[in-house]
């Protein structure tokens, strides 16, 4: 991905904001999209996303703000969360919908080129109602492609597949837009499918941005509270830091306190965020903390075990599955914490 | 009643084979009494006559269901998508024909349209040398049109509300240069085609049984020959000969004639927007002449004429006693439609009863009400030769009630069948597995989430029954009258003012019905 500032955002918005019922909906939102950059937007729902996807794509005007395109026409293909395939029209003429019409000769091309990009060639002469889940989704991103838009927006377009599905289509879908080389603007809520596919990361709540970065950074160096618990799994504990400002103690020992770290400076109570993986299962070392077991989650190759401390709060460690600890057992763990996140405690 | 969760084989409907024995009785023993007379008719009318009927009938079908197609679905779209002021008196205004037969929008054209009428006699006062009969076949498919567009208004909304919106969006984003058929407005009646079919057929199958404006605009349809002979024109069974050669025609068209419930696809709520420009020119224009000519002209006049109609006690006892005959028949066939209807669709819910059985029992109601009242007739003629007995009038009232829930009960058990093929088959499993009794589900949700329907089926029985015509004029005890035929007789007769207190009386009731009915069941 080359660097932000040698190239001219695709999209750009400017302090958007839409209200319904004089409820605000989006508030001051900014955000650039550069080319070939699959960019996601993951939020709960209700937060507003699919709002700012409609709007972008101009169904909705918003109460405030601008929407910026490169080009003065800018083409935009839309993947609604259910697809909606005209269910009156075959997949093929569901696919050339939105082809020029005059030469037929060229459409029936593009629409073979993509049907065999998508794997679809056999359904083109069957209706929407008799396809599956699986090859509606990739019906609508077809179509969406078809007449060549400069800018995609995709609205949950798994939400509707099963697990195995999505884990099957994902990736297959991943590649099929890198080759068709537009940007995208893909929304979710569900966390692995924006780390799966997206170049960058902007977490949404209430209608505001609260990050927007790599996907390393929005896990690993969450900018607030929210984005912290939203991201991934991981508990807060309580910190304070020590006499001399180096380090700070928390009921997992004493940890160095990381530089430039402003969440002590106006020395309110903080709390100190760890993710499972920051504490590992470690039954021999001398170094480790021990901790009961509240309760596991299986996850297939590993799991998440609840623990609690000596000191009463609650964690999380990731240990391989096998480790079978029941609730109630000791369980050793040593900290291994490489991103040091500090919040200003909730009240 | 103790459910066995583990039950066998369900059991076969017998209470839905006698219903539908009853219904279809009669309807068989026409068409064997018409087979047995066939002969009889070839020479009744010249062929011409014949023929010319035919024609007349296909085109008042096609006619008045063209016209109550493009109004109700322009009602329809215009009220669906657009924020109008005085909103509910457009919404109101575009079901009030479902109170008013089209005989009295017949009426309501003759008085203004007659040579002595308003507008005739305003020309020839100006000094125009004019006198033209408004008696037309047009004027005929305009009234019969008007009064069955609240069906199409009613289908094309319920579609409207159900359609994916997702799909125009998606239609506007890939073609957004594209106008008319090959833009969004080519989308919109690809997705409306399925349900303008299904109102169409509606509509052709009400108006082939229309009698009232048929007989008042003086025009030959197969009703009014049938009805012709009946009145003692010709003879007793050339009318069942009639009837057999209608119920061929029709037989045919009502078994091709397909009910699939329409998949319920709802997404989020259509934001409406206020028209502008041009969409807001017309649409005023069209909301406000179909509310002149369906609700504001016709109403202006009855109010106007039946003051004149008011002085002397003799009439207003009259229209008392019609009134509450009217009103009285329309609620006891209503109350009977919703007992045994509840009973029997319950019934056939609880039992899976099969499609085929299930339609018969509606094949009165698909049938014009002239020959199934013939029907009716006959049956009750030959059985009272068979049991010795005398027709009286409490016979005579008892076989109208009969007929005439037997012609209605569809209205408010259709709709509750639709309500239930939507539930879930889950649904009336997981009720029984947590509390194993038939009648504690009939209370806690079978009448429970059906309720609604069954109050709003009764309203709609009831504007049927006040609107009813020719099953009254054929089965009605000797000296009983009702609005409606008290209407279609002085029209007949050419007696428009004395007709218009009637009429006043008639349109006020089915306001008032109209109303009871809650918004969301008046737009369902």
């Amino acid at each position: 991905m080359q660097q932000k500032a040698n190239r001219e955002p695709v999209l750009s918005v400017q302090n958007l904001c839409f209200s319904y019922d004089q409820k605000p909906v989006l508030e001051n939102l900014n955000l650039e999209v550069f080319e070939s950059e699959i960019f996601c937007i993951l939020g709960s729902s209700g937060c507003g996303k699919s709002t700012l996807l409609r709007i972008l794509a101009g169904l909705t005007k918003p109460s405030k703000g601008q929407v910026k395109f490169a080009k003065p026409d800018c083409k935009v293909g839309f993947v609604f969360q259910n697809y909606a395939l005209f269910p009156h029209l075959t997949v093929f003429e569901n696919i050339a919908y939105g082809l020029l019409e005059s030469n037929k000769e060229k459409t029936k091309q593009r629409v073979d080129e993509l049907a065999a990009q998508f794997e679809i060639s056999e359904l083109l002469s069957k209706y929407p109602s008799e396809v599956s889940g699986g090859q509606a989704q990739r019906i609508s991103i077809a179509r969406s492609l078809a007449p060549k838009p400069d800018l995609l927006l995709m609205d949950e377009p798994f939400s509707n597949l099963d697990a195995k599905q999505k884990s099957k289509l994902k990736p297959e879908l991943l590649q099929k837009l890198r080759l068709a080389n537009v940007p995208t603007i893909l929304v979710t809520h569900d966390q692995e499918e924006a780390f799966d596919i997206g170049d960058r990361i902007a977490v949404m709540n209430e209608g505001k941005f609260v990050q927007v970065g790599p996907t390393y950074d929005i896990y690993h160096e969450p900018k607030c509270r929210f984005a912290a618990e939203f991201i991934g799994t991981g508990a807060f504990i309580d910190a304070a830091p020590s006499h001399d400002g180096k380090n700070i103690q928390t009921a997992l020992g004493e940890i160095p306190m990381p530089k430039g770290c402003g969440a002590t400076s106006n020395r309110k109570p903080v709390e100190l965020f760890v993710r499972p993986e920051d504490l590992v299962h470690d039954d021999d070392s001398p170094d480790c903390l021990e901790a009961s077991v509240v309760s596991r989650q299986f996850r297939g190759a590993h799991s998440i075990f609840r623990l609690r401390l000596v000191s009463g709060e609650e964690v999380y460690s990731l240990a391989p599955s096998h480790h079978l600890h029941k609730p109630g057992d000791k369980f050793k763990v040593r900290v291994e914490l490489d991103h040091v996140l500090l919040f200003p405690k909730n009240h | 009643m103790r459910l066995s969760i583990n039950r066998p084989a369900a059991r076969f409907d017998y209470f839905s084979l006698g219903v539908a024995f009853c219904v279809a009785a009669p309807i068989a023993y026409v068409l064997f009494h018409s087979l047995q007379k066939i002969s009889s008719v070839l020479g009744v009318y010249p062929a011409e006559m014949w023929v010319a009927a035919v024609l007349k009938t296909a085109g008042l079908m096609l006619g008045s269901a063209a016209i109550a197609l493009a109004t109700g679905t322009a009602s329809a779209f215009l009220l669906h998508r657009y924020k109008w002021p005085m909103q509910k008196l457009w919404k109101f205004s575009a079901v009030i024909p479902l109170a008013v037969p089209a005989h009295l929008y017949a009426l309501a054209a003759l008085s203004y349209l007659d040579p002595q009428g308003y507008l005739q006699s305003f020309l020839r006062e100006a000094g125009l040398n004019i006198y033209w009969d408004p008696k037309s076949f047009v004027l005929l498919c305009l009234t019969v049109g008007i009064s069955l567009s609240p069906y199409c208004y009613l289908f094309m909304l319920g579609a409207m509300r159900r359609q994916d919106l997702q799909l125009e969006d998606s239609a506007k984003l890939l073609r957004p240069k594209a106008r008319w058929l090959k833009g969004l407005w080519g989308l919109r009646l690809a997705l409306l085609a399925p349900p303008a079919a299904a109102s169409i057929w509606f509509v052709a199958l009400d108006s082939f049984g229309n009698l009232g404006a048929s007989v008042v605009l003086g025009q030959d349809t197969l009703m009014t020959l049938i009805y012709d002979t009946w009145t003692g024109l010709y003879s007793f069974e050339s009318a069942i000969s009639l009837s057999m050669v209608s119920l061929s025609v029709f037989g045919f068209l009502f078994f091709i004639s397909s009910n699939k419930a329409m998949p319920q696809n709802t997404q989020r709520s259509w934001n409406k927007s206020k028209p502008k420009g041009k969409t807001a020119a017309f649409g005023f224009l069209f909301l406000g002449l179909f509310f002149l000519v369906s609700t504001a002209l016709p109403l202006a006049l009855f109010i106007l004429q039946s003051f004149r109609q008011l002085t002397g006690p003799a009439n207003l006892q009259r229209l008392i006693s019609q009134l509450l005959y009217s009103t009285g028949l329309a609620v006891v066939v209503a109350m009977l439609c919703a007992f045994f209807g509840m009973l029997l669709v319950f019934n056939q819910h609880r039992l899976k009863t099969p499609r085929w059985l299930v339609e018969i029992g509606y094949t009165a109601y698909a049938l014009p009400g002239l020959i199934y009242g013939v029907s009716i007739y006959l049956v009750y003629v030959a059985g009272l030769e068979l049991f010795g007995l005398q027709q009286s009038i409490l016979f005579s009232f008892l076989i109208l009630l009969f007929a005439l829930s037997a012609k209605f009960f569809a209205v408010s058990s259709k709709s509750v069948h639709s309500i239930l093929s939507y539930q879930p088959a889950e649904l009336m499993e997981s009720a029984l597995l947590l509390h194993k009794s038939w009648p504690h589900y009939f209370k806690c949700v079978f009448w429970r989430g059906t309720r609604p329907a069954w109050f709003s089926g009764s309203i709609l029985i009831i504007l049927e029954v006040l609107k009813e015509v020719p099953i009254t004029m054929v089965l009605r005890p000797y000296g009983f009258q009702s609005l409606s035929t008290e209407v279609f007789d002085l029209t007949a007769e050419g007696f428009y003012g004395r007709a218009s207190l009637p009429a006043l009386a008639l349109v006020c009731l089915g306001f008032l019905f109209l109303y009871l009915l809650d918004p969301e069941s008046r737009d369902s």
